[in-house]
């Protein structure tokens, strides 16, 4: 091992990384295994970053693909049907393009839940006129499909307060999202018989004209017996929600972090009393206490880097290739079962590496700080005899 | 000793290689910006931003538009009225 630690400030760096890297080759096992146990009590959070940062990516795409105001009855503080006809008088306004009424329903398919959607479409120019089914057809979603068994093609009963017999007419494939998952979309007059309900909508979409959302909103909610919700508010919910999320998700891993510092510091102290001797050397041969510090802090901080390289990796092999087998249920509730069915949408961009890299920081430099600290001052003559 | 230094040194470079790897590949093109997921979106007028993928309690997790409150909500009371599975979906409470 070299001892010169004279030069130029970049040289002395280059010494000393080199020197670090040395120790960390020295105590091969020891460094593995603080990698490894870093990797492993990291994976797992950088995985729920990367799901929530995934499903919020995904909700802003199914936020862009929607219309502007969200309209539905408030009926003692809830939120109820409407009736169809409404859609007239909104039609009215001033600003408003467009007004879609939609029915949303659910209905038991087996052992699962299913949403049942249809919209009205009446205006030529919308392009979800293509896309609907014909009547007597659905399309399902890939995860109930996969569960039920069915294919395109076959005849399913669906039961709500009728029962009618629909033909498999297409899939939603597994990257269509999670809202896709367990949706069955029909033609508007077959979700009106299936469920009874031919005056009433489950809500109005809006389509208003560049710049007059926030002016319509508020002349739809004179009406107090109406609810608006804008595409601003449901986009403030999604920012709190997946925040809040992460935020629990990190408040979990305090509580690991808890436990796993004084397992680190163990075998930090296991990795730092052989070197006593040597640092001991070190000091007899002029180097300072500082420098010790620097060179063990730097150890350290390479076991940190690579423990968190080694989790991002982890968890991107995990999520990606294994479709966050075993853990995906957690993160994405209903979803167990559905593997090669739906896509876990994920992104390790920015915060789950920036988080984990900060993680695996504070977790090695804290747990070795003490004893490094100790190492760094004993004085030479006593180490030497250690 | 010098061999084994660039050893450890490759070593750490293809662990660094691996962890950037993984977030620089992933930025290429994420699966949600899929036609798939927007042509499900415009045929639905835009539902199922929560994730949850089925509405076994309640609308509300799966998407807010349609049941903008939390069933099992006690407001302004904390708390639920009943266990609600969805709960740690985290849009069980926005707060709105």
């Amino acid at each position: 091992m070299a001892t010169e630690l004279r030069g130029s400030w970049g040289g002395r760096a280059r010494n000393l990384l080199g020197m670090a890297v040395d120790g960390l080759i020295a105590s091969r096992w020891r460094s593995l295994t603080i990698i490894a146990s870093v990797a492993l009590s990291l994976f797992w959070v950088v995985s729920g970053l990367a799901i929530s940062q995934g499903l919020k990516g995904q909700a802003q795409v199914a936020l862009q693909g929607a219309g502007d105001l969200f309209v539905s009855a408030d009926v003692f503080g809830a939120d109820a049907p409407l009736k169809g006809d409404l859609a007239n008088d909104l039609r009215r306004l001033p600003g408003v393009r467009r007004v879609t009424p939609r029915i949303i329903g659910r209905l038991r398919v087996g052992n699962a839940w299913a949403s049942v959607v249809s919209r009205l479409v009446e205006d030529p120019s919308d392009l979800a006129s293509n896309d609907l089914p014909p009547s007597g057809k659905v399309l399902v979603g890939s995860a109930l499909a996969k569960r039920s068994g069915w294919k395109v093609g076959k005849r399913v009963l669906l039961e709500a307060q009728t029962s009618a017999v629909f033909e498999v007419a297409g899939l939603f494939d597994a990257g269509a999202g999670v809202g896709s998952a367990h949706t069955i979309v029909m033609e508007w007059s077959d979700i009106q018989r299936l469920f009874q309900r031919t005056e009433f909508v489950s809500d109005f979409v809006v389509d208003c004209e560049p710049g007059r959302a926030a002016r319509l909103a508020e002349s739809i909610a004179a009406d107090r017996s109406l609810r608006v919700q804008t595409k601003d508010l449901v986009e403030q919910y999604l920012d709190r929600a997946y925040t809040r999320r992460a935020g629990v998700l990190l408040l979990v891993f305090a509580g690991v972090f808890a436990i796993a510092v004084p397992l680190f510091l163990l075998l930090a102290e296991l990795g730092v009393s052989p070197r006593r001797r040597e640092l001991g050397v070190l000091k007899a041969c002029g180097w300072t206490t500082g420098d010790v510090l620097v060179l063990t802090l730097l150890e350290n901080a390479l076991l940190a880097v690579l423990g968190a390289a080694s989790a991002v990796a982890v968890a991107w092999v995990w999520v990606r290739v294994f479709d966050a087998f075993w853990i995906r249920g957690f993160f994405i509730p209903g979803s167990t079962g559905t593997e090669g069915a739906l896509t876990v949408p994920s992104e390790f961009s920015g915060m789950p590496v920036l988080v984990g890299g900060l993680l695996a920081v504070l977790l090695t430099t804290t747990a070795g700080l003490l004893s490094v600290w100790r190492s760094s001052t004993v004085p030479p003559a006593v180490a030497m005899q250690s | 000793m010098k061999r084994r230094r660039n050893l450890g040194l490759l070593a750490i470079a293809a662990v660094l290689v691996s962890g950037i790897a993984s977030f620089t590949i992933d930025g290429v093109g994420p699966a949600l910006e899929g036609t798939s997921a927007i042509r499900f979106q415009r045929i639905t007028g835009g539902f199922g931003i929560g994730g949850v993928v089925e509405p076994s309690w309640c609308f509300h997790a799966m998407d807010p538009r349609r049941e903008s409150l939390c069933p099992t909500a006690l407001r302004p009371v904390p708390g639920l009225s009943t266990y609600c599975p969805l709960e740690s979906t985290g849009l069980s409470d926005h707060g709105h």
